[in-house]
Formats: structure tokens, C-alpha cells, sequence
């Protein structure tokens, strides 16, 4: 029992499959909003008609029901803590959402796939 | 004043309680004769949360009832809407299940064990239990991904597996650990201090705890074998489980029942890792639930009662939670009165007080 300093003087690596942080693929994003829908603590804000994304890192309480819910897996879950910041910020990604091509006579409808996505934060204060 | 009470306030922020609690202490002369309480600082209207959060999203709401039963809340409340909309859930679910729930069983005996030794004044038996409760603490990181509220039960099953490598590292941690409890135990259960400081202290017989209606090691530390255990939720009635009685009714009767319970969530939990079955960790549930339901579930500090009214939409109705430290505190007010002042501590800990179960 008594066998010297037992205290880490660093702390250690997180274990995998640690719950820290969530980040997402904008690429695969499809905007169907399963994810908004289930999140318990209401940190996720998806706007279809705007195309972005954003997640209140300092409210997400990483319980992973988005990562599981989401059908194209484009949210993955970090091993790493969120890191420590002076203002509260919420990361938006912007992307595209698909677009319902209109059926006219005599032509095929042609399918739109999300591209030119691009990842941008804001920051509020 | 012309007689001799004096008020001494027993106050919210005070160093051996571990959640704040008012207690107005009317003493005269070194020995308490009544006590007051004044309670509501950890109130947080959880109860309420049901009509902003539907079905599945109160698990979440429910962990975060106490951190140190949190599992457990989770555990009764999936249990209760399960049954109301008829779901059987896997048998690997039922046994991962148990051995997240004596997990943090353990932990929360650790916890108490620590802070009645410092109430004591044993600082160092306080930071060397506390040692222990990090292997488990490490134990729950690798294993669910989180320390304290751990997410993993889910309406329908569990949502993380432990496989093999993992059943490994768990039964060496819990062979190291059950290691350094038996040298704690040693030490603790024949100090000639420790004796003086609880055996006598706080006594209730028989007959008093089942009039007070206590609930849990209190319960069983006065010589009554009650345990919603032996019901057989989740995979206890495979693993042949017996409570721990003590006779004695007072602290030193209490401390050993708690003591005992660690060595025996070891042994359910080595059991339950061997007879683990193969299988899927959980269904698919449709639907709404609709009807009332009871779930009960044996926590560290007693039976936890679930009362969930739903009506087929997808808000609940009513959750009532009935927690186990709401009936033990009613033992405080029976031993309280005639002790000495500078028992009060010990007193106030042996019900293991968990106040913001009792307020949620």
C-alpha cells in the first residue's frame, strides 16, 4: 500500500473509443436532419435551404446518438477532448444539399451530387 | 437565552458531506436534540423535462440524475418503457448490462468508504480508496467510453460491446484491485478507532427500519434479507445471487454490509464475463409507448422506484422517480436526536446521502 507517488505526472493518452468530440464529412452530408432531430441536447443546427451545418461544441454533451443515427456516417466521433477557448464557438460547415432535379416530358431526371463543399468556422463571441 | 439550546448550523457547503444539504441542529449542551432541514439547493426540475424531450431522448436526462448511480437510472428507466411496449431485449444485453450496474456499484462504495474514513479524520485510507476507484474509473473509460455517465444503455439493449481483449485487461484490473481492497479491509475492520466511532452509533433495530421504511444497505445492515436483486432483472437470476445481512443495526453493521457488497460485485462481475453469450447487443424498437409501468432496480444505495405514464405520442406523460436516499433520510431524523455533537458526521454519512438523487 505505501510504495512511493502514485500520482501521474501527465495524464495519460485517452483509451480508444473515447467519447471527446464530433466532427463531420461535409462531403456525405445529404441534410436529411436525423441528426438535429435526435440530438438530446439541441447543440446541432442544420438549415437544408442555407446548406450549413453547425454544432455548438460547448453545449454537445458527445453521447454519440448523432454518429449512430446517421445513415451516410458522416459524423465520426474524436478520441480528444474538446479544446479550451475564451469565447463559446460554433463550427459551421457549409455544404450543398441535394437538389430535386424536375421531371419534364421526354427528359431523364438527372440526380445532383454534393460537391465543391467547403469547411469554414465562425466564431461568435 | 433562559435554557441552554443553542442553533448550530449544519450547513450546505461543509467538508464530509458530498452533495449540499441544510441541517439546523438544536443543541444543548454538546448533544443534539432536534434537528431541522431545509433542503432544495441541488433542485433541478428534471421531472418536468419530459415534455420538452421525447421518448429516447430522456435516457439522457435520466443518467444525469446523479453521477454516481447514473447507469443505474438509465438501466431502470429502459427497463420500465421495455416492458410497457413488450420488448425482449438480447441475453449479451442483459449481462453487459449487469456488468456496467456492479461497476458502478463499486465505485459508489469506494466513494463512501473514502469519505467516512476522512469524516473519521483517516485522510490517507481516503486517498488510497479513492486510488482504487480510479482503476474502475479507468476500468468504465475503456471500456464505455466516458468515466462518470457512461451512455450505454439504450431502449432496446446496450449500444457498446466488450470483446475479448477487453474481457482480458477487465479481469486482470479486477484482480489487482480486489488485491488492494483486501488490505484496506484488513485494516479497516479490526482498528480498535474505527470500532470505537461506529459500533453503537446511530442504532436501529429491526422493527424501526421496516416501520421507517428504509431501503438498501441500511435495510440489510439491520438484519432484514431484502434485495431487489433476488427479483432477477437483467441476468441476476443466472448468476444465483444472495444478499449480505448483518445483525447490529448500527454503523459498524452498515460499513460491513457495504464492504461485503464490494467483494461480491467482483464475484458477479467474474461470473457474468464467463458465462457472457454470444449474440446481438440490441433491437430495433418502433413505435410509441402507451400505458403506465413500475420498474424497480436495486442502486449502490437501495431500491430506486420508476413510475413512467405514457400516452402513445411522443412525449411522455408522468416520470416519477422515487430515489433510494428519499426514504433513508427519515432514519436521519430518528438517530439524530440524543447523539453527541461530534457524531453527527458519521451519522449523517452512514445513509449514504446522495442529495441530488433525492432533489432531482
Amino acid at each position: 500500500m505505501v510504495s512511493g507517488p502514485v500520482t501521474r505526472l501527465q495524464s495519460r493518452e485517452p483509451f480508444e473509443g473515447a467519447r471527446g468530440h464530433i466532427d463531420l464529412d461535409i462531403s456525405k452530408c445529404t441534410f436529411c436532419m436525423r441528426c438535429m432531430r435526435e440530438c438530446p441536447s439541441g447543440c446541432l443546427v442544420v438549415n437544408r435551404s442555407d446548406g450549413t451545418w453547425s454544432v455548438n461544441q460547448f453545449e454537445c454533451i458527445a453521447c454519440g446518438v448523432c454518429v449512430d443515427v446517421c445513415a451516410q456516417h458522416a459524423i465520426t466521433m474524436s478520441r480528444v477532448y474538446r479544446q479550451p477557448a475564451y469565447y463559446k464557438k460554433v463550427t459551421t460547415y457549409k455544404g450543398t444539399p441535394p437538389v430535386k432535379a424536375a421531371k419534364s416530358k421526354g427528359q431523364a431526371p438527372q440526380e445532383a451530387v454534393n460537391k465543391d463543399a467547403v469547411a469554414k468556422e465562425a466564431s461568435n463571441a | 437565552m433562559p435554557d441552554n439550546k443553542s442553533f448550530i448550523p449544519f450547513g450546505p457547503q461543509h467538508p464530509v458531506l458530498p452533495e449540499p444539504i441544510h441541517l439546523r441542529l438544536v443543541v444543548e449542551e454538546e448533544t443534539v436534540v432536534e434537528a431541522l432541514p431545509a433542503v432544495g439547493y441541488v433542485h433541478r426540475g428534471l421531472e418536468k423535462m419530459v415534455e420538452a424531450k421525447n421518448v429516447n431522448q430522456m435516457i439522457y436526462v435520466v443518467e444525469r440524475i446523479c453521477g454516481i448511480c447514473s447507469c443505474m437510472h438509465a438501466m431502470a428507466y429502459c427497463q420500465g418503457i421495455e416492458e410497457l411496449m413488450n420488448v425482449q431485449i438480447p441475453d449479451r444485453a442483459r449481462y453487459l448490462r449487469t456488468v456496467w450496474a456492479e461497476l458502478h456499484r463499486m465505485h459508489s462504495h469506494l466513494l463512501w468508504l473514502g469519505l467516512l474514513a476522512d469524516a473519521f479524520g483517516y485522510e490517507s485510507i481516503f486517498m488510497q480508496t479513492w486510488r482504487i476507484r480510479e482503476k474502475v474509473m479507468d476500468i468504465l473509460d475503456k471500456t464505455a467510453g466516458n468515466r462518470v455517465i457512461i451512455s450505454v444503455n439504450i431502449i432496446g439493449g446496450v449500444r457498446r460491446d466488450i470483446d475479448d481483449d477487453m474481457k482480458k485487461w477487465l479481469l486482470e484490473s479486477l484482480d489487482s484491485i480486489e488485491k488492494d481492497l483486501k488490505e484496506i479491509y484488513s485494516v479497516i475492520k479490526d482498528d480498535y478507532t474505527v470500532k470505537k466511532r461506529t459500533v453503537g452509533v446511530g442504532v436501529l433495530t429491526t422493527d424501526e427500519a421496516k416501520e421507517l421504511g428504509l431501503v438498501g444497505p441500511m435495510l440489510r445492515g439491520s438484519g432484514v434479507a431484502s434485495d431487489i436483486r433476488m427479483t432477477g432483472y437483467a441476468a441476476y437470476k443466472d448468476l444465483g445471487f444472495e444478499p449480505i445481512v448483518e445483525d447490529g443495526g448500527d454503523s459498524y453493521a452498515r460499513m460491513m454490509v457495504r464492504m461485503k457488497e464490494l467483494f461480491q460485485s467482483i464475484d458477479l462481475i467474474r461470473k457474468a464475463l464467463a458465462q457472457l453469450p454470444e449474440g446481438e447487443l440490441a433491437v430495433k424498437v418502433r413505435g410509441n409507448p402507451n400505458g403506465e409501468v413500475i420498474s424497480r432496480v436495486e442502486q449502490s444505495r437501495g431500491e430506486v422506484l420508476y413510475y413512467i405514464k405514457a400516452d402513445g405520442t411522443k412525449n411522455l406523460n408522468r416520470l416519477r422517480v422515487r430515489t433510494p436516499t428519499f426514504s433513508n433520510i427519515a432514519a436521519l431524523f430518528k438517530i439524530l436526536p440524543g447523539s453527541s455533537l461530534s457524531d453527527v458526521p458519521v451519522l449523517v454519512l452512514t445513509i449514504d446521502p446522495c442529495i441530488s438523487c433525492t432533489e432531482r
